[in-house]
């Protein structure tokens, strides 16, 4: 197969996402998806999280952790129902229909991280 | 009268199954590792969805606490954190297996080029645990 020229861009944003949803995301399913809920730790509530989450960096983190993070997503999906469907033919159609989910979550978060 | 061939040629494709998947373990751990990326977009979304009712006020917020206190919301939680699990640790065995050099030939060990990245992630969930703990 002939290399596109985007392979690259591509690939930094893909791996970069690896990483960057791999170690944080997993501490935060781990405290707001179970520990918390289910009351094992107390929840720092609307206040606390609210009070940690105007701090310029928290906003800073929660862009850079949805832009890398729904890219990678989209990517990773897009070539595995390639593969696992088989539908070769959508791959393009599958990509716009990703990559602008992608998109539209990151503008999301920038929107968010401005409003707070 | 033309005359055309009787025997058209066509590409031939070998009977694939549409559960080629499942036909070795090998295949379905891959097929498990790629589809991680679900659960990464899923609670990238529920992250989005926190933050979002911290800007709606209290009412929000106590709404989304409620929902994240569903039994189900919960296992599927701890499904997604499995996943993510798997996802952090092939991703540390793969990618930077990449960048390192190959020593007389040789690929590094395994648990030499996934070290740094177990690491790092130590470290990362650390501090993220050390900032969410300390916010309350």
């Amino acid at each position: 197969m002939a290399r596109r020229a985007n392979e690259p861009a591509v690939w930094f944003l893909f791996g970069t996402g690896g990483f960057v949803a791999g170690y944080l995301l997993p501490v935060h399913i781990l405290f707001f998806g179970i520990l918390f809920p289910i009351g094992l730790f107390t929840d720092p509530g609307y206040k606390a999280m609210l009070h940690l989450f105007e701090h310029p960096l928290a906003r800073l983190y929660l862009v850079v952790l949805c832009f890398f993070g729904l890219f990678h997503a989209a990517h990773r999906l897009r070539l595995t129902l390639v593969d696992f469907l088989r539908v070769k033919h959508l791959e393009n159609v599958l990509g716009v229909v990703l990559y602008s989910a992608a998109a539209l979550g990151t503008l999301f978060a920038i929107y968010l991280a401005a409003i707070v | 009268m033309a005359s055309y061939p009787q025997f058209q040629p066509h590409e031939y494709h070998r009977p694939f199954s549409n559960w080629w998947w499942l036909g070795r373990f090998n295949y379905l751990k891959f097929i498990l590792r790629e589809f991680s990326c679900v659960f990464v977009g899923y609670f990238l979304i529920v992250t989005l969805e926190q933050v979002c009712a911290l800007t709606r006020g209290p009412e929000a917020y106590a709404a989304f606490q409620a929902h994240m206190r569903h039994p189900l919301v919960i296992l599927l939680n701890i499904i997604a954190l499995a996943f993510l699990v798997l996802h952090t640790i092939t991703w540390s065995k793969l990618v930077p297996k990449a960048f390192f050099p190959r020593s007389h030939g040789h690929p590094l060990p395994e648990m030499t080029t996934a070290l740094p990245s177990y690491i790092l992630w130590a470290v990362a969930t650390i501090v993220v645990a050390a900032i969410i703990l300390g916010a309350s």
